[in-house]
């Protein structure tokens, strides 16, 4: 049992073999124990897959989370969006009433 | 008359302590597995040549504990002896699909999965955020008596 506070570790899977080809995953936890009680909180996320080509190449491929990255962009749009509208009419109203 | 005397570790059922303990370890230990890669990433499925391999993204929130005491008092000139233990927690977990490794013969592809329900939830609340903004501030300034 480890008795860290937070932790962010990147861990290899067992390697896949199809073929000649080899596939090795990796994961990304991000662990948080509470620091006087039992229990936590743990986020563990697909990040990336080595590929071994039957030549002996190499290749790591990302894997991107395309609805986490689509939600924070549009929840980004909408606070600058509104920050955006706040500041034009803040300005307007102020030359008018100069 | 009565007495109330501290409860000690020389008071409580040992058996019944390295139950309560071993039960916390047990539960922190699965807890803790979670964190590994096997959780992440599934069995692969064949399909022919072809080789599926899902990945899902999990959070796992949980919290827990134990308590024992005993004590004694005397009522009456008899002594009472008793004790307990008692435990509770609670927790979730929450998995999400990521994406999808293709392997085949000749090349090995990342496909995401696109959750487009969250997607329109989260344009919704940006498109709400902004109309509320716009509606607030083109009413004009509140006239207060």
């Amino acid at each position: 049992m480890a008795n860290k506070f937070f932790s962010l570790e990147t861990n290899a899977g067992e390697q896949i073999l199809f073929g000649d080809r080899k596939i090795i995953p990796f994961s990304q936890a991000l662990t948080i124990q509470w620091p006087f009680f039992n229990g936590g909180f743990i986020w563990n996320r697909p990040v990336s897959i080595l590929e071994t080509a039957p030549d002996g190449s190499e290749q790591v491929i990302k894997i991107y989370d395309v609805t986490r990255i689509a939600q924070i962009l549009l929840w980004s749009l909408g606070t600058i969006g509104a920050l955006l509208i706040w500041l034009l009419f803040r300005t307007t109203t102020q030359k008018r009433s100069n | 008359m009565t007495e109330n005397n501290t409860p000690t570790l020389a008071t409580v059922n040992p058996a019944e302590l390295t139950s309560a303990v071993d039960s916390v370890q047990q539960t922190m230990s699965q807890f803790l597995d979670t964190a590994d890669v096997s959780v992440v990433y599934g069995k692969p499925v064949k399909n022919g040549e072809t080789q599926i391999i899902p990945s899902a993204e999990v959070l796992t929130i949980m919290g827990f504990g134990a308590g024992y005491g005993s004590g004694s008092n005397i009522d009456d000139g008899e002594q009472n002896d008793g004790s307990g233990g008692g435990g509770g927690g609670g927790g979730r977990v929450l998995s999400r699909p990521v994406a999808v490794v293709i392997a085949s013969p000749e090349s090995v592809t990342v496909e995401p999965v696109i959750d487009v329900t969250k997607i329109a939830l989260a344009a919704l609340t940006a498109a709400g955020f902004m109309m509320g903004m716009l509606f607030r501030m083109t009413r004009g300034p509140r006239i207060s008596d």
